[in-house]
């Protein structure tokens, strides 16, 4: 199921980026045009896409692909192995932290010039924290110390410009 | 006499006292992210790009370089003692560094190790030293169609040489070409998937594909993983190997060197292959094969020599063709050219500073290795007991800080954020990340070299195939790619076999 979602992923990917350049010149008076690279490439991705369709279906008809780790009697094996060979164990509970982990990400990103570097970032460091499982009440202050001097260090000591507080009642504090 | 002439040059920029102080960190940074669980290679060198803006670009780049060598030799810790290899290169250490460990020889595995990766990188820089500069003159001498093909070969190796499917690599090889496309064309400056979105006119900023796929997807993902890492590690006992030992070990660590070297200079390969054909070599000439798996030396000396002196070989593909060969690699690329480098054949012309202190602070820092690997070892193993949560939130907050750093454009925060969550996604499918980092780096040069190719010779696209060059980088890339495939399935039909034997 989960090949299949990524086949379809892709299939759908290279034709969003198909349409998407349909406006775009293919060849112009000097050579190749700006759309040129772009359609090679979303229509080889289309047709990986399907291959990997097309295998994934010839695959589920014969007998599982079974995999046995290296080992010294098994050596080649390692030439099979995948970046990413962890086994990800999925739960309800893991998986709405993986996402509220992921919103934090987005909210951090639209809400830092808002709220100023320091609110901002002690929230984000402070979802965090609990979110990957620390104490709530504790790691407030660990994420209240660890950005204070994350402060000192990139606006002091590296002269970095962090952005203050733009929404009224914050920035009247010089957050 | 160049080459040697350039490594005195590198010297003089190495030796200065901040220059061996950021070494100094990026070798202790490097160990670090190599011991510790779920922070790789690649997003160390992420997190610590934010950092060197600051500093001259001889510093930076030898302080990524720093850990890029310095996490190969963390990995060789865990691998020995806690029988968890931390990338894929280090998977043939643990073969024979755990039992060796288990028999209360875990402090000669590491030594051995420090002393072959140490051999294996300065040997492998001196003589990148010697051949740089003229593999430069001749990269020169290759016209676009010759660079095209060199670099689609590169990209070739990266998707199709490692790893349980070649469809995935190549899908993630388009994937990143794609994205590079973002952003003005190079012929013309049009503006291409931009959306009407300024800021993707310069395209897609890389630190957040790459802190992204390789530092924050891994923390997100991190919720669905456990780590049992406590109370595992083996007592170190005697650290100083004896003479027998080194006796022992002199043979694998040359062949080692050797093996990682040939291998290294190839863009795209992976370190994971020259580890494999150092322990295949070494097992076939042993007197004592049996003892392969079982605690032999030799299994270890080897392939840890190759890991290193392939990591420091790998950085001639990128300095004098301008191909990083790796994702580690990638972001150095990334690196270099934040701070304003190209890397490729006119680096040692234009920055001759940079390119010979580069070279010449991996031998300072491979002797830093060295000197550091064997009195911190007990604070490494006590570093492994550090709450995981606890560095996963250190890298989000840093991550986040320092992609926002460079431009100050809370754009540059939703493409970290974006590309998090693609990562992840793309790991969770089993999607190998470094093809699409490798793709998106050469995809403008590509473009580029393919475009003038089709200019110079009129849309006519048979040059690539009617230049002898072109030709057989053509060819080795379609080896490539049928031998893997080849590969792949007898394994497959094999399994299958097996599965309905037993069944």
């Amino acid at each position: 199921m989960k090949e299949w979602f990524g086949c379809v992923a892709w299939i759908a990917f290279s034709t969003a980026t198909l349409i998407a350049s349909a406006d775009l010149q293919i060849v112009t008076r000097f050579g190749p045009g700006p759309g040129f690279f772009l359609r090679v490439l979303s229509i080889v991705l289309l047709a990986l896409g399907l291959i990997q369709a097309l295998l994934l279906f010839l695959g589920q008809r014969r007998a599982a692909k079974s995999h046995d780790g290296p080992s010294p009697e098994n050596l080649t094996a390692i030439l099979d192995t995948d970046e990413n060979e962890e086994v990800l164990k999925g739960d309800k509970a893991s998986t709405v932290r993986f996402f509220l982990l992921a919103v934090s990400l987005f909210g951090y990103a639209l809400l830092l010039e808002p709220l100023g570097f320091m609110v901002a970032t002690v929230a984000l460091a402070w979802s965090a924290m609990v979110l990957l499982g620390r104490r709530p009440l504790w790691s407030f202050v660990e994420a209240v110390v660890a950005i204070f001097l994350a402060h000192l260090l990139f606006s002091n000591l590296l002269g970095v410009n962090l952005p203050t507080a733009s929404l009224a009642p914050l920035a009247s504090l010089h957050l | 006499m160049e080459g040697l002439l350039g490594l005195m040059q590198g010297f003089e920029v190495a030796l200065t006292w901040h220059n061996l102080l950021f070494a100094l960190i990026g070798c202790m940074t490097g160990m670090l992210v190599g011991v510790l669980p779920g922070v790789g290679q690649s997003a160390g060198m992420a997190l610590l790009i934010p950092i060197t803006y600051r500093l001259d670009p001889a510093g930076a780049i030898i302080m990524l370089a720093s850990i890029f060598y310095g996490a190969a030799y963390g990995g060789t810790i865990t691998s020995i003692l806690m029988n968890v290899p931390g990338e894929s290169e280090s998977i043939v250490t643990t073969f024979d560094g755990y039992p060796l460990a288990l028999q209360g020889r875990a402090g000669t595995a590491l030594s051995i190790s420090a002393i072959g990766s140490f051999v294996g990188g300065t040997a492998t820089t001196i003589a990148l030293a010697v051949v740089a500069v003229p593999i430069s003159r001749a990269a020169l001498e290759l016209g676009p169609p010759e660079y095209a093909t060199l670099m689609m070969l590169g990209l070739c190796l990266a998707a199709g040489l490692l790893g349980s499917s070649v469809i995935k690599g190549l899908l993630m090889v388009v994937f990143g070409l794609l994205l590079s496309q973002v952003g003005s064309d190079p012929a013309l400056g049009m503006p291409r998937l931009t959306f009407g979105n300024p800021s993707l006119i310069d395209g897609i900023p890389l630190l957040a594909i790459i802190m992204g796929f390789y530092g924050l997807s891994d923390v997100l993902l991190s919720v669905f993983k456990s780590f049992d890492m406590d109370g595992g590690a083996k007592k170190i006992t005697r650290l100083l190997p004896t003479g027998a030992d080194l006796r022992e070990s002199a043979g694998p660590i040359a062949r080692g060197t050797l093996v990682g070297a040939m291998l290294g200079i190839l863009p795209g390969m992976a370190s994971a292959v020259s580890t494999f054909f150092s322990y295949a070599l070494e097992r076939r000439i042993s007197k004592t094969p049996e003892k392969f798996g079982k605690g032999a030396l030799p299994g270890v000396a080897g392939p840890e020599t190759a890991n290193n002196a392939f990591a420091n070989a790998s950085f001639l593909p990128l300095m004098t063709l301008g191909i990083p060969g790796s994702a580690a690699l990638s972001i150095l690329f990334g690196a270099l050219m934040i701070q304003g480098i190209t890397p490729g054949p006119l680096m040692f012309r234009d920055h001759p500073d940079v390119a010979w202190g580069l070279i010449a602070s991996m031998i300072v820092g491979n002797g830093m290795l060295l000197a550091l690997s064997f009195p911190l070892i007990g604070i490494w193993v006590s570093i492994l007991k550090l709450p995981a949560n606890l560095i996963g939130a250190i890298i989000i907050v840093v991550s986040m800080i320092g992609v926002y750093t460079v431009q100050s454009n809370p754009f540059d925060l939703l493409a970290l954020a974006t590309f998090t969550v693609v990562g992840a996604g793309l790991k969770w499918l089993n999607y190998p990340l470094a093809p699409a980092i490798l793709a998106f780096i050469l995809g403008k040069p590509i473009e580029s070299a393919l475009g003038q190719t089709l200019n110079i010779y009129q849309g006519d696209a048979t040059v690539f195939l009617t230049r002898p060059i072109s030709a057989t980088f053509i060819a080795a890339a379609l080896l490539i790619i049928l031998s893997s495939s080849i590969r792949l399935y007898r394994g497959s039909r094999q399994a299958s076999a097996n599965d309905s034997g037993a069944h």
